[in-house]
């Protein structure tokens, strides 16, 4: 039964996938049928993983034979729940926002596969299968961008693919540093073997730099906001909040899980070093930026950042009783991006279509015009500035309160610019939407729906900031604490 | 029954605006009718869970709700004799004000969002007023700027862009600066909920230079809101909004909020005790009566009505932060009592400027000549509004400054004294000249009017409840009494 479980929210995807290869009439029937079988499925995971004394479930083979292990632990879950949610929710409004059908089908195919190695990525067990998801996870989201079939497409579509294959060739190669020195791939072997030694070290360096690539880590953050700008607004969406979220995770789990003893002082205050400049570069840019989708994206570069400060400080405070707290609110606030971030750049869809561009400074009246888009891009903004309602206020707060435990005055400061930049690009977009509106403004008709939109902004902050309490029980129990 | 009370009272009165703000929006722009009634009957039920709210902390009940948001994080409500004053001068102000915007606001075009904020607005307001802890407390003082935007922004022009940008860059500055000091001090100190007289783990702290750098993070944090110098510069900008908001929000809730908050600071906080051993009275004391003088020094210059209200507002709201700031039950008295007598005073004054506005276009003060004649019932307000804020027996005010003066001088501070005269005087020097030219001089336009009764009646209300609490300062339930009530659990 724990088998079926796990092996579904894998498989089901890539079953939706292949059948849209074959029958692309019904790719998009069958793609929004996965995503909520997908969904229920991870509920049911979620739930077990809440309530089973022991915490951590391990597959056995794959049917087709490949010996793939796959584990959930208390956070891997709330990743997945997260993707899960948002499989749904980009599912249904990718359903109306592509028309034509040769990007139908494609787009079907891709998204398929992409959720497929999301969903392994998360539950992978042995790092050859992660690779070989990463892989999957770049060729799926590279195809998705070069749907727009614009020429910037093609331009940022190519730097996306050369970046993201030698970031999976320095992680392979890291890898298979390993399995030379251990002989083993397992994560749970793994994790007793690595020692402070030479070997190790720059496994872990490389591994490290790979995903840094693939994450858009200040310094190697230049490819996201182009990238993100010209995909179509689903996908961006799924770039924003998951691909990078899945990057940033494994990123985690080598410093938290696998080379924990390689954590040193050092290393994780030069990681918090390129976080701050992350968080400064990234709202700087989004407060210049002349189109949404630069300002959304940029804001992307700059959340990573913030995700990377945890490092150094959960570092710190290993041990004491603020780790936990710290980990739940790392875990938090990546959730509450994914879905606020999400809700922006579909927003920004609808935007799109209605005006026929995002330039910033045309929006004058937005909110008079599209009153419920603009709501819910200002919910999303509040939960990324991270100002109450919502898991944004809540994860920041904690954040705070580590750098200022650790009288890291440095990380404090840049909390504290970094959130009033945010507010600043935030308002600054709201003040123009709620100016008056020029004469002979018209809009096209949209069938987009707002929905999705505005589901996602209320997940982030009202069910975020009010019911997140949870995420700590099941954080606690992961494997990850010491 | 007790149950109910106990857990239920305070969610209640926080949804009594919250549900009507949120339905409002969900209406259509047309139904005025609908919109209506939710908004007032919404209002009349807050005052009226507001009452048994007084009764129930009147007895000493235990009202308190919690809700753990994240470790370390709980949302806690609990209703004591501080929170009870300002959520009861929000909830009745609030009233008059609604009924004064349906009036106010017949010929506009976007009164669903206007009233759909402005009730969330009070939610905020009610929400920070019940604050059990400086975690909940700094979450609805966030909510509240808000949850206030759209309403300064609300009519669109270049120039109501202008002032919320010029809104938002001081009050996020505050938020943030309010947020780290706050953070800092919960990690220093442990759960922040607050403790009449103080924290005990607060005051066990053994650092006090780092007490001190947070003290002064929390009031420039909560300065701003209060219009202390030099974060006062928002509150004239501000003005831009339709009148109800510079009304009930710039003169009551939200630079209420920011003197609530340095009030909650120093008593249950830090405790007056502490705070004076640590030497920050004298700091907060001195930027007060920076404050009070330079306010009405401002004010003075101004030839625009409701921009002199503002700077007046800046002087005036600085009472409240100098009756904090002088040890002694008397002067806590004086500012706390000026709480409610500066906002019933102040809106007054707010709405009769707002009807001035709107009935005959008078928005400069060489434009009022005369008013007396064309529009008495709103000039009897405002004139009452006027000697209220001079300090004129027997409207509200003198009682303040009666107060505030005994304390001071109870205190050793006798140049306290020196600066309400001042103060009065410069006072008399910019509202005087108004009520002449409203009463004594003859009118530039003749034009008898009929203006809407929603327009007339909230000033005046108003205005006799200025009076009332200054007449019946020493009867039961009067501003007075309740203030010395909170002064008094406070030194015991």
């Amino acid at each position: 039964m724990n088998n079926l479980l796990l092996s579904l929210p894998v498989f089901i995807p890539l079953m939706a996938a292949v059948v849209a290869l074959l029958i692309p009439k019904q790719g998009a029937l069958l793609g929004r049928l996965a995503a909520f079988l997908t969904l229920a499925i991870t509920v049911q995971l979620v739930a077990e993983v809440y309530q089973s004394t022991e915490l951590q479930m391990m597959a056995g083979n794959w049917p087709a034979g490949l010996a793939i292990k796959l584990q959930v632990d208390g956070i891997s879950a709330l990743f997945l729940l997260m993707s899960a949610v948002l499989y749904v929710v980009l599912s249904l409004y990718a359903n109306q926002y592509f028309h034509r059908l040769t990007q139908r089908s494609d787009f079907w195919v891709l998204w398929g596969f992409l959720f497929t190695s999301l969903h392994a990525l998360f539950i992978s067990g042995d790092l050859f299968n992660l690779y070989f998801c990463l892989e999957l996870l770049s060729v799926s989201a590279v195809g998705l961008t070069l749907l727009s079939a614009s020429r910037d497409a093609f331009k940022a579509a190519g730097r996306y693919l050369i970046v993201s294959l030698l970031g999976s060739l320095l992680f392979l190669a890291g890898v298979a540093i390993l399995i030379a020195k251990f002989g083993a791939a397992d994560i749970h072997l793994l994790k007793e073997l690595v020692a402070n030694d030479s070997q190790s070290w720059l496994a872990f360096l490389l591994m490290n730099a790979g995903l840094m690539l693939k994450a858009a880590l200040f310094p190697v953050h230049f490819w996201l906001p182009a990238t993100h700008a010209v995909a179509p607004a689903p996908v961006s969406a799924a770039l924003s909040a998951l691909v990078v979220k899945a990057c940033l995770f494994l990123i985690m789990r080598l410093w938290l899980e696998l080379f924990l003893p390689l954590l040193t002082h050092q290393s994780a205050m030069v990681m918090g070093s390129l976080g701050t400049l992350a968080i400064l570069l990234g709202a700087w840019q989004a407060l210049i930026a002349k189109r949404l989708k630069h300002l959304a994206a940029w804001s992307t570069v700059s959340q990573v950042g913030y995700l990377v400060l945890f490092i150094p400080l959960l570092h710190n405070h290993q041990g004491s009783e603020l780790y936990e707290p710290l980990l739940g609110a790392m875990v938090l606030m990546a959730l509450t991006h994914a879905f606020a971030k999400s809700s922006l750049f579909l927003c920004i869809g609808r935007i799109q279509h209605a005006y026929g561009h995002d330039e910033i400074e045309g929006l004058q009246g937005l909110a008079r015009l599209m009153p419920v888009t603009c709501f819910s891009i200002a919910l999303a903004g509040l939960a990324i500035i991270g100002l109450p309602p919502g898991g944004g206020f809540l994860s920041k707060w904690l954040l705070l309160s580590g750098a200022v435990e650790m009288k890291q005055w440095f990380y404090t400061i840049a909390i504290a610019i970094g959130t009033l930049g945010a507010g600043a690009y935030l308002f600054r977009l709201l003040c123009i939407a709620f100016a008056n509106q020029p004469p002979g403004v018209s809009l096209q008709r949209v069938t987009l729906s707002e929905s999705p939109g505005l589901v996602l902004a209320i997940g982030a902050t009202l069910v975020l900031g009010f019911f997140a309490y949870p995420i700590w029980q099941l954080v606690g129990s992961a494997g990850w604490s010491l | 029954m007790n149950e109910w009370l106990a857990h239920g009272l305070l969610p209640l009165i926080l949804l009594s605006s919250l549900i009507p703000g949120l339905t409002v929006f969900l209406l259509k722009e047309s139904n005025h009718l609908a919109r209506n009634v939710l908004v007032i009957s919404g209002a009349l039920l807050t005052v009226l869970l507001v009452g048994v709210l007084i009764w129930g902390v009147y007895h000493e009940y235990n009202l308190e709700v919690r809700w753990q948001l994240a470790p370390q994080l709980e949302l806690l409500f609990h209703a004591d004799a501080l929170s009870v004053f300002f959520v009861t001068l929000s909830s009745v102000l609030w009233l008059l004000t609604t009924i004064y915007a349906v009036g106010y606001l017949q010929k506009d075009k976007k009164t669903n969002r206007f009233f759909g904020f402005f009730s969330l607005c009070v939610t905020t307001t009610v929400g920070l007023a019940l604050a059990g802890n400086l975690f909940t407390f700094v979450l609805f003082y966030e909510l509240l700027t808000l949850a206030t935007f759209p309403l300064v922004i609300h009519k669109g022009s270049a120039e109501a862009v202008q002032g919320a940008k010029t809104y938002l860059k001081y009050t996020l500055f505050g938020g943030v600066v309010l947020l780290i000091s706050v953070v800092a001090l919960q990690v220093m100190v442990g759960p922040l909920a607050f403790q009449t007289g103080g924290i005990d783990a607060l005051k066990a702290y053994p650092y006090s230079q780092w007490l001190i750098l947070v003290f002064i993070g929390l009031i420039v944090g909560l300065g701003v809101k209060c219009a202390l110098f030099p974060l006062h510069g928002w509150l004239p900008k501000a003005m831009v909004a339709p009148a109800p908001v510079s009304a009930l929000l710039h003169a009551v809730a939200v630079v209420k909020a920011g003197a609530f908050g340095i009030v909650r600071v120093v008593y249950d906080v830090y405790g007056i005790e502490l705070a004076q051993q640590l030497g920050l009275l004298y700091g907060l004391s001195a930027i007060a009566a920076f404050t009070i003088i330079y306010g009405s020094l401002k004010a003075l210059r101004q030839t625009n009505l409701k921009v002199r209200l503002a700077w007046s507002t800046v002087s005036q709201v600085s009472y409240i932060v100098l009756g904090a700031a002088i040890f002694g039950a008397t002067a806590t008295v004086g500012g706390l009592v000026h709480l409610v007598h500066q906002g019933i005073t102040k809106i007054t004054l707010f709405l009769a400027a707002g009807t001035y506005a709107e009935t005959l276009k008078v928005t400069e003060i060489r434009q009022m000549d005369g008013l007396g004649r064309i529009m008495p019932a709103t000039s009897i307000a405002f004139t009452i509004g006027a000697l209220g804020m001079i300090g004129v027996p027997p409207v509200a005010g003198f009682v303040t400054k009666w107060y505030l003066a005994d304390g001071a001088i109870n205190a050793g501070m006798y140049w306290v004294p020196v600066v309400l005269m001042i103060s009065a005087l410069l006072n008399a020097a910019y509202f005087m000249p108004l009520v002449y030219r409203i009463w004594f001089k003859p009118p530039c336009q003749t034009i008898a009017l009929s203006p809407s009764p929603l327009l007339i009646w909230p000033p005046l209300i108003t205005a006799m409840l200025a009076l009332a609490a200054g007449l019946f300062a020493a009867a039961p339930y009067s501003p007075l009494e309740w203030a010395q009530l909170i002064a008094e659990r406070e030194y015991r």
